[in-house]
């Protein structure tokens, strides 16, 4: 495996992974702007529409089919909230040339990357300068309906709630999507003229995985962006945990739905981003404590307790925080929330055996052995670390959690404070029967 | 002595290792340079059986069973749990219950051979009392409260329901919270015994292994003896229409979920029919109704459907459906639309150069899928249950003309055989 970094400009690099590990590689852009309560909605928006048609490719019928001549080659965004960043990633899942059929000839990867560049550098625009009105009414639509369906999945929607109101007012925690109200106020001139500054303002990390020779690819991208007028940008800052006030008081949050199982989600700050040397320790601690299925919280609040089906922590080093989130009977509320805090009052006052931190420690090395497997995770091990502005490999970090020991985690979990409680819950009456016509 | 045969793809550059082993127990080897290797260890027993003879003797089980075992077996006679033994081992393990089957797994990047050891043993090793069985149905009761919330679990199952009038698919998987309190420890024995026989089940390992290293494990962890399976599944006779043509629900969703489904009674007994005909009704779907369509343009300008819409043809021995699912807010309007489009098409021809296009996407997804040691393990386990060779697909991807697929178009899709499935919003 070889790893080479082009640097076009201060904002534009582009990393080329080779490596004949894998059948099908992968492209990748990942537009990078900060968090921006009025812009990154509008900027979702706005690459939608451009996903929908280009001038040379006019809908997404159009783009589709060129992709599936490119042996079905997926492209797909996303907008991700990552701190106080946001970022927009186009990512592309392409057939290596090695398994092109008999005959064929195409340059697949560099045929996918102009589909991506006409999309980004050619959109669809009219005489004023305006993307189609149709399009963008209909993803405005989609985007309000994305909302509204997010309580279809209560499990991620307790977990996002719970997320919302404990970063409430800090830049971390501006919605990438927006509200309901935001995206109805949006016009057609706003989403057309911010293409502009989306190009010529994000900071870009262009990856490439794979077999095939990228330089072709490598010239035309880097080509592409040095004819905008790009600022010199600075994105990649420190992050910075969310800090609360020593005695704020708790904020806690029920509400209730129509559904038969409760969601409560308890937000905790911790004050350890992936910059600081605690990092390690902090993932630890986590895996020791609700990261796994022979962790404290799985086997005590549900082995032990049956309280739950599930019963999890995830630790988020971009903010500082460490979430949990757990299935239970909304009647054992109270049982449920007291066996947590008991939990990490277990943790805090070292109640934890040798072989528990071996495990976990096991666990976590394993997982970052893994990432060489898969093109995707290689990438946001990378990504991740480029944003928090730390350089350190898998094998570096393998390096840092071995050295871990018993009062590091102490210290992690005496680090850990209870800050936001999410309850959702219902009656536990399942209502409305199916009803079965016979047409 | 056990057989070993290998199978090699001059197009992959790979090549794996099927083993029959003494004790009748199936096993697949597919060494690959992965950081990760993955085992599947399963067991043709799943959601679907409520009912069987073995030895001559009819035996009703409680819905659940399968699910409820994959559950407990995890838990060892001296107190300890195979989910501590693979995370001391650094490595990761799980277990599915499908309709048909059920599969335990691990991953590993390390110790591998003692991975293979304890998985095999955990498997093959139950233990239950009373008090485990009735600690677990307060576990599961909330797993299966969490499926009752879970409007897209509704909306699936409400349309196999309204699409099947016998087939157990229609049956929940995890059982009901009254079904699993009948779960009695020696009813899990019972199942075992009649089910986990080597000869009912597969191995299969894919990334840092041998097939003689792996060959060593199994006769020391599950023994060279062989033993008779004697477990037969009840047959049932299904209808060809299906039971109901509308099934809807109201729950707390944004925006109301569809799950279209059309019943396919013509399931050959032939694997390698099967599965010809899936390549080619996906290749016919993707035709009509993917993203690179104009129905799909027409249908998301005109704000029927929303991104997401999704066709696919599911086909197993027993069982084989057409589901189209997403979001819209008009799902009997899209319905129409959707049988509407299947008529113009039979009506006007389908396009060659479509077929073409879209039968090259088949065949880089095929290719795709040896990307990951996970995949290829599921991949040869599902093959190996139908005795078709994982190799041996693009030959069945070859054998789907133009002409095959037109004759799909013109033989599925009968009116009777739909059935629409609606999770709405409570307060519309």
């Amino acid at each position: 495996m070889t790893e080479k970094i082009i640097k076009k400009d201060g904002a534009l690099r582009f990393h080329v992974i080779n490596t004949d590990k894998f059948k099908m590689s992968r492209l990748s852009f990942n537009f990078i702007l900060p968090a921006d309560k009025e812009k990154s909605p509008l900027t979702r928006i706005m690459l939608a529409v451009m996903m929908r048609g280009c001038e040379k490719y006019p809908s997404i019928v159009s783009i589709n089919k060129r992709l599936d001549e490119l042996y079905g080659a997926t492209v797909s965004w996303r907008a991700v909230s990552v701190g106080e960043r946001h970022i927009f990633r186009i990512s592309c899942e392409i057939l290596s040339n090695k398994y092109r059929l008999p005959e064929d000839k195409t340059d697949i990867l560099y045929e996918v990357a102009k589909v991506i560049l006409e999309i980004l550098f050619n959109p669809r625009l009219d005489e004023n300068g305006l993307l189609p009105e149709s399009n963008f009414e209909s993803e405005k639509k989609l985007a309000i309906d994305a909302i509204r369906s997010k309580i279809n999945d209560q499990k991620a929607y307790s977990a996002e709630q719970c997320r919302r109101i404990m970063l409430e007012g800090s830049p971390a925690g501006i919605s990438v999507e927006g509200s309901e109200e935001q995206i109805e106020g949006f016009t057609l001139e706003q989403v057309s003229e911010n293409i502009q500054y989306f190009l010529n303002n994000s900071a870009l990390e262009c990856y490439y995985i794979g077999s095939d020779d990228a330089d072709a690819v490598v010239s035309l991208v880097t080509d592409a962006f040095s004819k905008l007028n790009r600022s010199e940008i600075v994105l990649l800052g420190e992050e910075k945990a969310l800090i609360r006030e020593e005695n704020s008081s708790i904020r806690e949050t029920t509400k209730k739905m129509n559904v038969s199982q409760g969601r409560l989600n308890i937000g905790y700050t911790c004050g350890v981003v992936m910059s600081d040397e605690d990092y390690p320790a902090m993932n630890l601690f986590n895996e020791i404590f609700g990261g796994s299925s022979v962790a404290k919280l799985f086997i005590n609040v549900r082995e032990k307790q049956s309280l739950c089906y599930y019963c999890y922590s995830s630790y988020h080093s971009a903010t500082g925080t460490v979430m949990i989130g757990c299935g239970i009977k909304p009647e054992n509320r109270e049982k449920a929330y007291a066996e947590i805090e008991k939990q990490l009052i277990s943790m805090q006052s070292g109640d934890f055996a040798d072989e528990e931190i071996e495990t976990a420690k096991r666990t976590i090395i394993s997982g970052a052995r893994q990432i060489y497997d898969n093109p995707s995770a290689l990438e946001a091990f990378d990504f991740r670390r480029i944003l928090a502005g730390v350089s350190e490999t898998s094998e570096e970090l393998i390096e840092k959690i071995k050295t871990v020991t018993r009062e590091d985690v102490v210290k992690m979990a005496k680090k850990v404070r209870i800050d936001t409680v999410y309850f959702l819950y219902g009656d536990g009456e399942e209502d409305g029967e199916e009803e079965c016509d016979d047409e | 002595m056990s057989e070993m045969i290998s199978f090699e793809s001059a197009l992959l550059g790979e090549k794996y290792y099927k083993i029959k082993h003494n004790s009748g127990l199936n096993v697949f080897v597919f060494p690959k340079e992965m950081t990760t290797t993955y085992g599947v260890f399963s067991v043709n027993f799943g959601g679907n059986v409520n009912e069987y003879l073995c030895n001559g003797e009819r035996v009703i089980i409680p819905q659940g069973c399968a699910h409820f075992l994959e559950h407990k077996l995890f838990e060892n006679e001296d107190g300890s749990n195979a989910d501590d033994i693979f995370a001391y081992l650094g490595a990761y393990d799980n277990a599915y219950t499908s309709n048909e089957r059920t599969a335990y797994l691990f991953s590993a990047t390390d110790r591998v051979s003692e991975a293979i050891e304890q998985l095999l043993y955990f498997v093959t090793h139950p233990y239950f009392t009373m008090e485990t069985v009735n600690k677990e149905i307060g576990i599961i009761a909330e797993e299966i409260r969490g499926c009752v919330d879970d409007p897209y679990d509704r909306c699936y199952m409400n349309m196999l329901g309204a699409m099947y009038f016998e087939n157990p698919v229609r049956n929940e998987i995890c059982g009901s919270e009254e079904s699993i309190s009948r779960i009695t420890p020696e009813i899990l024995y019972r199942c075992c015994e009649d089910f986990y026989t080597p000869e009912n089940m597969v191995l299969a390992l894919c990334g840092n292994v041998t097939p003689e290293a792996v060959l060593e494990i199994v006769d020391r962890e599950i023994g060279k003896e062989r033993r008779r399976f004697a477990s037969t599944l009840e047959s049932f006779d299904e209808p060809r229409e299906v039971k109901c043509g509308f099934v809807e629900k109201k729950m707390p969703v944004g925006k109301p979920l569809f799950c279209i489904g059309i019943k396919d009674c013509a399931i050959s007994a032939s694997a390698f029919e099967r599965y010809r005909r899936t390549e080619g009704m996906n290749i016919l779907l993707h035709m009509m109704f993917s993203e690179a369509g104009e129905f799909y343009l027409d249908m998301l300008e005109s704000g029927i459907v929303s991104p997401g819409f999704d066709s696919g043809y599911s086909s197993s021995a027993k069982t084989a459906y057409v589901m189209m699912s997403g979001e819209s807010d008009f799902p009997e309007t899209l319905l129409e639309r959707i049988k509407e489009h299947i008529s113009k098409c039979r009506r006007e021809g389908l396009d060659r150069s479509d077929f073409e296009r879209e039968k090259r996407c088949v065949y880089a997804s095929y290719i795709s899928d040896f990307d990951s040691t996970e995949d290829i393990a599921f991949a040869l386990t599902s093959y190996a249950y139908d005795g078709v060779d994982l190799f041996e697909y693009p030959k069945i991807i070859e054998s789907v003309t133009f002409e095959y697929v037109c004759e799909l178009l013109d033989t599925v899709f009968d009116d009777e055989c739909f059935t629409l499935s609606v999770i709405r919003p409570e307060n519309k």
